[in-house]
């Protein structure tokens, strides 16, 4: 039996592949499905991308109550610039409801919550 | 009667080569005298040898018995006086013990009641100090729920005000705000 | 006494609105992959460090977890609280510390958990300092070797396995021996006497209404003021159950290093390693002997190794443990008691069958060791204790020759007889802890003889007569006694004055 690779591992093959421009959807699930490591599908996903995010390419989950405007995205690409040093960003935008307002900007491990929602639950956890 | 006979001649016969004049006048006959004499003399030794120490023991060992006897009651009075004596210091000591015990006894007493008085008066002051904690408790929780329903009440009001009152222009500024402040 | 105000709801609002303003920052953070048993596994917060602290976002608020496997793809978590409201998919964050707890004088009568929270319904606790949770002990050079005593009030102890401040002493038992009532006892003790000590007791998945009814009683005691609790119930985490003697020894490391003294007791260290077992069997560690894993010795060195005197340098304060272990059948030879034996300076061994006879406090004379305790005994207690344990043992020897109704010549028999009554004078009902003089009185009088006299049964009457007496007729001698600082011998005036107060007292007892 070969040896179970980490996922650590796998993410950073297939980040390197990515940036070298190859398609590795039908390669990774083959492996996946060949290694009986199908469940850990969204977990490598997420690797994958913080593999990226070493290597300049930020893939960034940008959640709000209602649609951007291009002002606020411009203003959320100059941000996450600044603060993860990224060559590329490319932004994913989720629109949820339940946030309230403000603006909910998720980079491969970090986040910046300025939802109303999360203050409102800061507020909450204050509770005594 | 032969005694004096036998006396008389013996006397007669002694007296008689001195002054046989006065002797014989006297009637002593020197034979007589002699042999008289030398009948006491004999008599003396054998009542000394015979007779006297029969005597002489029987008082000897009178006297013994009245000595025992005073011994005996000397003793007897000793005895007695010791006896005395010993129940005295029996009595003392009995007495010096019972005096020992009623003092255990009260040092105990005392101590029992002391530890009971003790007792109830903690007692009392845990009842009181218990009184006072329930009610800091009660106020305590009270405090805490009035904290959590004032947290609640914000949380709720604002969720509502904003939710109403929240348009995209507003939104984007919040955003604009948000990306702006954070590090 | 606290008041409610209407101030104190207006300051409450303000607060309330202040903290909606605070804007985030840009944080790590992970997700929670799997949730069960109390572990939380995180993906992601690769810059987690072992024993931090995470805090994970539940629909209820935070809940804490501390990091106790750091593997190359995921984090293994313990929880500190319920795993109800903690889903998978939900936002961790580092809280960047590790584990501390809050230390210092403000928690002296409390009743917290291993967290520091209160759980006596009291006001919340605001110490000046915090504690680290796990720390590493004094050094070498930090240390100095035990000489002061830590009486425990226990005359079978104190004069025969004495313990010192600094050492660490192991109690160890079946179940309902007693264990518990020598540790509360000590407590009390240090309340008695006015020694200062400050009590340090970790109930560790102990019955609640056990811990509420030791409470109780150290307050009637009047020792609560001198005294933290650190409780845990066995309806908590294991999580919880594990970090409880560390919590509890950081509070207590606090008076040590204040040049303080301070007594910890772990009530029980073998409920602490099933904790332990369970949070490592649910952690994926391989199992050991027992099912315990393999650091479990490591667990319980590293606890009790914080337990020192400390040198002059230093303060010259201590921290004395005395961790107790239940043992089954009185088996000290399973894992966890050999491994306590161990590092512990010496145990009091407790027997069930001494207990069922009566004799209580059931100690094993011939199993029980003090091995550091010798020279913290004072000169008074060691100098009438000194022969104690000797002719005890050899009684018990002797008494089990006697049984096979063989005719003993007169030096058996008086051996046998002042064997007896040292056992009975041995015997010590519980919250009656007895002072220096107390013991120092009691043992000259039976290991003298002076009391030969008085029957086996009447032992315990004629002791409290003789210590009546000595205390109404010579309380300042007998204050003097109680420092302990006098060897008692033939020839010193104390002993004096106990065998004339002794052979008085002996005249109500004979028969």
């Amino acid at each position: 039996m070969a040896i179970r690779l980490s996922r650590r591992k796998i993410a950073s093959y297939y980040a390197d592949e990515l940036i070298a421009g190859r398609d590795i959807v039908r390669s990774l699930a083959a492996y996946l499905v060949d290694s009986r490591r199908l469940r850990e599908i969204e977990l490598i996903v997420r690797d994958i991308e913080s593999a990226l995010a070493d290597r300049g390419v930020v893939v960034a989950d940008v959640t709000t109550s209602r649609s951007l405007t291009d002002q606020a995205k411009t203003a959320i690409q100059t941000y996450i610039k600044a603060t993860t040093g990224a060559k590329s960003i490319e932004l994913r935008q989720l629109i949820d409801d339940d946030l309230i307002g403000g603006v909910k900007v998720a980079v491969p491990g970090r986040e910046l919550d300025a939802t109303i929602r999360h203050r409102l639950n800061l507020l909450k956890a204050t509770k005594v | 009667m032969d005694y004096s006979t036998s006396f008389n001649t013996f006397a007669n016969a002694a007296a008689d080569p001195e002054k046989t004049g006065i002797l014989a006048s006297l009637g002593i006959d020197w034979m007589l005298l002699a042999f008289q004499t030398i009948a006491f003399l004999i008599l003396v030794v054998l009542l000394g040898k015979f007779v006297y120490p029969v005597f002489v023991r029987i008082i000897d060992e009178r006297q013994e018995k009245i000595d025992a006897a005073t011994n005996a009651a000397e003793q007897a009075e000793q005895t007695a006086a010791a006896a005395q004596e010993d129940v005295a210091k029996l009595l003392k000591e009995a007495r010096k013990e019972a005096s020992a015990i009623v003092a255990t006894a009260k040092d105990e007493a005392n101590a029992a009641i002391e530890a009971s008085e003790k007792k109830a008066k903690s007692r009392a002051e845990k009842i009181v100090a218990d009184a006072h904690d329930q009610i800091e408790k009660d106020v305590i929780a009270a405090r805490k729920t009035l904290h959590n329903d004032t947290i609640d009440l914000v949380a709720m009001a604002t969720e509502k005000i904003i939710g109403k009152t929240m348009t995209g222009a507003i939104d984007d500024k919040v955003i604009a705000a948000a990306v702006k402040e954070a590090k | 006494m606290a008041e409610l105000s209407v101030t104190e709801l207006s300051k409450d609002l303000r607060d309330a609105i202040a903290q909606l303003e605070v804007a985030g920052d840009l944080e790590t953070v992970g997700v929670v992959t799997r949730v069960g048993d109390g572990v939380a596994w995180v993906h992601g917060l690769r810059s987690a460090g072992y024993s931090e602290v995470l805090q994970i976002e539940t629909v209820d608020g935070i809940v804490e977890a501390f990091t106790l496997n750091l593997n190359e793809d995921e984090i293994g978590a313990v929880l500190l609280g319920s795993d109800e409201g903690v889903s998978a998919g939900a936002k961790v964050t580092l809280k960047g510390t590790v584990l501390d707890v809050p230390v210092g004088p403000e928690l002296l009568g409390r009743v917290v958990d291993p967290l520091g929270n209160p759980i006596d319904g009291g006001p919340a606790i605001k110490t000046k300092q915090r504690g680290l949770v796990e720390r590493e002990a004094v050094g070498v050079l930090g240390r100095k070797h035990v000489h002061e005593p830590m009486m425990t009030g226990i005359m079978a102890i104190d004069a025969m396995f004495p313990i010192g401040r600094g050492q660490r002493e192991l109690i160890i038992g079946d179940r309902q021996t007693g264990k518990t009532a020598i540790a509360i006892d000590t407590m009390i003790n240090q309340g008695r006497q006015k020694t200062g000590v400050i009590n340090v007791y970790v109930a560790i998945g102990q019955k609640l209404s056990k811990v509420a009814r030791l409470v109780e009683r150290l307050k009637e005691e009047g020792v609560m003021d001198q005294t933290i609790i650190v409780a845990t119930g066995p309806s908590d985490p294991a999580s919880l159950l594990y970090l409880a003697p560390y919590a509890a020894t950081a509070m207590g490391e606090y008076f040590r290093d204040n040049k303080q003294h301070a007594l910890m007791i772990y009530d029980d260290l073998t409920k602490h390693a099933v904790a332990y077992r369970q949070m490592s069997l649910l952690l994926r560690r391989p199992p050991g002997r027992e099912a315990f894993p393999g650091d479990v010795f490591y667990l319980h060195s590293r606890l009790l190794e914080r337990s020192a005197k400390l040198s002059d340098d230093l303060g010259a304060g201590s921290l004395t443990a005395l961790p107790i272990i239940e043992t089954q059948a009185g088996d000290i030879s399973a894992y966890v008691p050999t491994n306590v034996i161990s590092i512990t300076d010496g145990q009091i061994f407790l027997e069930t069958d001494l207990f069922n006879q009566g004799i209580r406090p059931a100690i094993s004379a011939g199993l029980s060791v003090s091995r550091v305790g010798g020279d913290a005994q004072t000169k008074a207690v060691k100098s009438v204790g000194s022969h104690l344990k000797l002719g005890l043992s050899q009684f018990r020897e002797l008494a089990s020759f006697a049984q096979f109704g063989s005719d003993l010549d007169e030096a058996t028999k008086s051996q046998i007889d002042r064997g007896q009554r040292l056992t009975e004078l041995l015997k010590q009902h519980q919250y009656t802890p007895a002072g220096v003089w107390e013991q120092v009185a009691s043992i000259y009088a039976v290991s003298e003889g002076i009391f030969d006299k008085v029957p086996v049964a009447k032992i315990k009457e004629a002791q409290t007569a003789l210590l009546t007496r000595l205390w109404t007729d010579h309380k300042k001698d007998m204050q003097e006694l109680n420092k302990g600082g006098e060897k008692i011998n033939g020839d010193s005036p104390f002993a004096k004055l106990i065998e004339k107060a002794a052979k008085s007292v002996v005249k109500g007892f004979e028969d």
